[in-house]
Formats: structure tokens, C-alpha cells, sequence
């Protein structure tokens, strides 16, 4: 197929003329990058390349090439949960070592004397807690720094006063689900939060706060009355859904517009004799609004989609059976992460939480916790952890490395 | 130079050290940056590919004529009879013969799959080095990617220091 060529004659043409002579392999930043963003996504990863030489720590921390990581693995991995336990937000890693973050990195503790806080949701880097004694509202950014760390705001009165009080609320990224934005170093910037007030006999309200402007928005009002669940919200598109408590509304769903600011009920499935601790509103495959649903040793995944007609309908897009072990169990939906695509569980058996397991929605798999959860609400922390990839100074001057002694066996390099 | 053989039309690619190559214009667009040459119609005549020699080049297009999507291509006859999983097979035991290259030729590959722009090849050989360096030591990455540490030795406690969860 090949054969000596003449000297480039006529009509030749060069690929991207004046392309720069190659460095060595790994001196080229876009083979260096192209090697390390496959990396597996988890938080030791970065940290550890970064510690490996001054032009891989320069490379762990640029921030296309996170941007690049964050795009190529889609998924962050779930690195804990978060609980409110005696007065105290506590961050329990899920991960094993290395990629085990300190559980003090992200904990909280609050002063007994500020009163009851109460934990209404994490996403995009971001905890939101409620304090209704105090009319405030924290926003926790983990991951950021000096005064980004914790943005306060005070509840407007119409959510605090009276029968209608703070339901549930919701924090997110103020670039929502815009094209192109992928979530992982927005944790610092903008945001906006979402709080919804139901009662028995009152219409619904709720009210948009942003950062950028410090204020809250409009009262939105939605004349129906419905009472909102304590679980958490789920993002999908550009929308928040809100699971509903059934006295009123059995088959009904809240959602929050963030485009159009608009309260509605989305109508959903009834499922006879479940309990909403075993179903949970989650992100559907093809974007729709989607629901993992528990019964009888098998969970069926549902999402709402438009037929050709222009009717909403619900479809059973899986069902998975789980292991026939669970015949005799009592099994919990204890938390779901929208970015990780995953659920936390817990089986009881005979009332006594046992084991604690995370099922990845889109392959059915899971896998075993470290620890037991109790059949109550966490907020599972799924994010890209790329902290600790350390810029060094330039200007050292360059040294032989240091002679350690491996504590793992030594690899042997191929034959050149 | 573009020549029509048995009906395919065929393009050629060469390499700096002055070796041609005639490939099936359907194995050439294998590469999204020659596609897109191609595409753009910029590609009439032979193409010359900077800064990949002819034992790369010669790698790279053994791996885009095994790669090419069967309909229209060579060996389009014998693939119609298997089924798609147990071609999908044949091709993944085929990566790991290919990948079985020096340290060295790997390095060139990768550079020619991000400079050429082929998903496929990039993903294998990528993955193929991080794979043989994930759970080592920072050491034996470094002695095995011959990657020199110029960090200062305070510098790398520092660095071990403040994130000593991610080196236990």
C-alpha cells in the first residue's frame, strides 16, 4: 500500500500547514492532557497526578483542562452525604481510601442558641439550610473559599409567618441547565434559590432568591392547594419537581418553571399500596421527568414523555430485579443524586436498618456502602473534587527526585 | 492524485519522511480532521501529514482500515454473515493485539490520534497508559512515564501534606 514518494510535487497538500515540530511526547501538553483526563473521576486522582511534576500540577489545575475532565467523564462520582444530626451538618464520605475526604472538610456545626436549622437540599457544590426562627436562609459552598464559603439571606415574611410556612426549597447553579455549562467550578459563583410555602387550605407560593442581586423575586402563586413533601427536590431541565404529601393530591407532582416562574401540578401514576419513601422523583433517561419506583423486589423506572399527538403519558422504561434477599426486608429510598444518576438505600429487617447500598440508575448496578444509613432523608454530594491540585512556583530551579522507598511493587517498563 | 480503484476512491497521505500511502477515502476520514479536509473539498490531491512518521502512520491507518464501518469497505462481504456483538468482540481482542506496542510508539500514537483527530484510537491508547499507571506509586509513574520531578523536596511535603487523605 506504501510506497518512497517523489518530493511533495505539484497540487500536494499539507495538513495544517506550519504546525510546530512535536515536543516530547509527554512535554505536549494536548498528549499529556489527552493521558490524564482519563483519569478515573475521583477525588485522589488529580491530587495525586498533580504531586508527580511541576508541568502535571501545572496541568491538573488549568481550568480548561478540568473543564475538559468534567465534560469527558459526564458523571461526578457521590463522595458523601449530607444529614443535619444534633444541630450539626455532617458530611459522612462514601468513597474508600484514598478518595475518602475527612468528614470535618465539610461538616458544620451551628450554635445551639441560633435555633433549629433545617437541611432542604444540596446541588451544584451547594447546601441549603433554613432557619425559621431566625427568618434565615444559609447557602453552604463547601468547596469555596473566604466569604463564598457561606452566603446568608433572610427569609421574606410570607414565608415565615402564618399557616403557610417554608416547605421545601432548592439551590442551584444560576447558569441552571444552560448548553454548554458543565458543573464543577461554578460553586463559587452565582446562585439562586428556589422556596416554596404550602398549607392545607392556601394556594401555593414561592419566590426565586439570587445572589447576583441579593434579592427576592416575585411572590408566585398557584390558587390550588397541595402539601409538599419532605424530600428533596429534583432538577430536570430547567424545572424543580416536588414530590407531594398524599392527603390531597394523590397523584400529582409540583413544579417550579424557572423560565416562566410558575407553580403547576403535573399529574403522575398512582401506585397503590407504596409508600413515598419507596418512590422518588428522578431525572429520566431522555430527560423527561422521570420516577424510580420500589415494589416487591423490584424497582420499575418510569419517565413522562409527549407522544406525536402532543399528550403527556408515562412510560416503564426498565424494571430491574433486586436481589431475592430482600423478600423479608424493608427497603428505603434514603437519598438520589441527579448528577451522580444514582440512588442511596437502606434494607431493615425486622425495623433494624441492616445495610445500605447505592444502585446506579442507568446500569442497574450496585454496590455495597461502608456504612448504614437510617430510613430517614440525606443528600447524597456528587461532585467533580479537583481541590488540592496545587499550582507550584515556575522559578524553582529544577532537582532530581527525591529517593523514596515504594510501598507498592515496583511495575516493571515494557521492552523498549 | 485521488485515484478511483474497484469503484472507491482512494486518497493519499504522506508521510515527512517521504512515504506515501493510498488508502480508501472512507479509512482516511476515519480522522476527523482529514474528514473534515475532505469534506471541505481541500482534498483532492495527496495530503501531507506533518509530524508523524511513516511507522506511525503506517500503524495508524492499520487501525482506521480495521476500524471503518464494514458497509462499503473491505472485508464488507465477510462481516454481513456475524452479528454486531460478535464483531464488536473481534474488534476489542483485535485492540489489545494493536495496543501491544513500546512505551514509546504508544506516546506517538496518542500524538497522532489527538493530531489526526480519530475518537477510537485516542480512547485506546489514552486509556491503555492510564490503565498500566493508575494504583502506582508516584514514583514508579514517574520512572515508568520517564517524567523528570522538579518539584523541590519541601515543595512535594507541602503538596503531600495539605492532602494527605489522597496519598494514604
Amino acid at each position: 500500500m506504501s510506497h518512497e514518494g517523489g518530493s511533495g510535487g505539484d497540487g500536494e497538500m499539507a495538513l495544517l500547514p506550519g504546525h510546530p515540530q512535536p515536543a516530547a511526547p509527554l512535554e505536549d501538553e494536548d498528549v499529556l492532557g489527552q493521558i490524564l483526563v482519563r483519569l478515573p473521576p475521583l477525588p485522589s486522582s488529580l491530587v495525586r497526578a498533580a504531586a508527580v511534576s511541576r508541568h502535571w500540577g501545572r496541568l491538573a489545575a488549568d481550568r480548561a483542562f478540568l473543564r475538559r475532565f468534567r465534560t469527558h467523564h459526564r458523571r461526578p462520582p457521590v463522595l458523601g452525604v449530607f444529614e443535619m444530626r444534633g444541630g450539626e451538618l455532617v458530611f459522612t464520605p462514601l468513597l474508600d481510601a484514598p478518595d475518602r475526604i475527612p468528614r470535618e472538610r465539610f461538616s458544620m456545626r451551628f450554635w445551639h442558641v441560633l435555633g433549629c436549622w433545617t437541611l432542604l437540599g444540596y446541588r451544584h457544590g451547594r447546601v441549603l439550610l433554613v432557619n425559621l426562627d431566625l427568618a434565615l436562609l444559609l447557602v453552604f459552598a463547601p468547596l469555596a473559599g473566604g466569604r463564598r464559603r457561606l452566603r446568608a439571606a433572610v427569609i421574606p415574611p410570607d414565608f415565615v409567618d402564618g399557616e403557610c410556612a417554608v416547605a421545601n426549597g432548592a439551590v442551584l447553579c444560576a447558569a441552571g441547565d444552560e448548553q454548554g455549562h458543565v458543573h464543577g467550578d461554578c460553586h463559587s459563583g452565582p446562585f439562586k434559590v428556589v422556596l416554596v410555602a404550602t398549607g392545607v387550605r392556601h394556594p401555593v407560593i414561592a419566590r426565586v432568591y439570587s445572589s447576583d442581586t441579593g434579592e427576592w423575586g416575585d411572590l408566585v402563586v398557584m390558587a390550588e392547594p397541595c402539601v409538599v413533601s419532605k424530600f428533596p427536590s429534583t432538577l430536570i431541565g430547567n424545572a424543580l419537581y416536588w414530590w407531594l404529601n398524599k392527603c390531597q393530591q394523590e397523584d400529582g407532582i409540583l413544579k417550579f418553571d424557572l423560565d416562566s416562574q410558575t407553580l403547576s401540578l403535573v399529574k403522575r401514576p398512582i401506585f397503590d399500596g407504596i409508600p413515598s419513601c419507596r418512590i422518588r422523583i428522578i431525572r429520566g433517561e431522555h430527560g423527561g421527568v422521570g420516577l424510580a419506583v420500589y415494589s416487591y423486589m423490584r424497582f420499575q423506572i418510569w419517565e413522562r414523555m409527549v407522544n406525536s399527538h402532543g399528550t403527556a403519558i408515562w412510560v416503564l422504561r426498565k424494571t430491574a430485579r433486586m436481589h431475592s434477599m430482600l423478600q423479608y426486608s424493608m427497603l428505603t429510598i434514603v437519598g438520589y443524586s441527579e448528577d451522580g444518576d444514582a440512588l442511596l438505600l437502606t434494607v431493615s429487617f425486622g425495623g433494624v436498618p441492616t445495610y445500605s447500598f447505592m444502585l446506579q440508575l442507568e446500569s442497574m448496578e450496585w454496590t455495597n456502602l461502608n456504612q448504614t444509613f437510617l430510613d430517614c432523608s440525606y443528600h447524597p454530594f456528587a461532585y467533580f473534587y479537583t481541590a488540592g491540585t496545587v499550582r507550584a512556583s515556575s522559578t524553582a530551579p529544577a532537582i532530581e527526585p527525591p529517593q523514596q522507598r515504594s510501598t507498592i511493587p515496583a511495575i516493571v517498563p515494557p521492552q523498549q | 492524485m485521488a485515484t478511483r480503484e474497484a469503484g472507491k476512491k482512494m486518497i493519499m497521505l504522506k508521510s515527512p519522511d517521504g512515504m506515501e500511502f493510498e488508502v480508501e477515502e472512507a479509512v482516511a476520514m476515519e480522522s476527523q480532521t482529514i474528514r473534515k479536509m475532505i469534506e471541505d473539498d481541500c482534498a483532492d490531491t495527496a495530503i501531507l501529514i506533518p509530524n508523524i512518521n511513516s511507522k506511525i502512520l503506517s500503524r495508524v491507518i492499520e487501525y482506521c482500515n480495521k476500524h471503518v464501518p464494514t458497509t462499503g469497505a473491505t472485508g464488507a462481504a465477510a462481516s454481513d454473515t456475524v452479528a454486531p456483538a460478535a464483531l464488536a468482540e473481534d474488534l476489542k481482542i483485535w485492540d489489545a493485539e494493536f495496543i501491544k506496542v513500546n512505551r514509546a510508539t504508544r506516546f506517538d500514537l496518542i500524538q497522532a490520534a489527538s493530531y489526526l483527530n480519530i475518537k477510537g484510537l485516542l480512547d485506546l491508547t489514552s486509556q491503555t497508559t492510564i490503565d498500566t499507571i493508575s494504583d502506582n506509586s508516584l514514583e514508579e509513574i514517574r520512572s515508568f512515564l520517564s517524567t523528570k520531578n522538579d518539584y523541590l523536596p519541601e515543595e512535594e511535603q507541602t503538596i503531600r501534606r495539605e492532602n494527605q487523605w489522597a496519598f494514604q
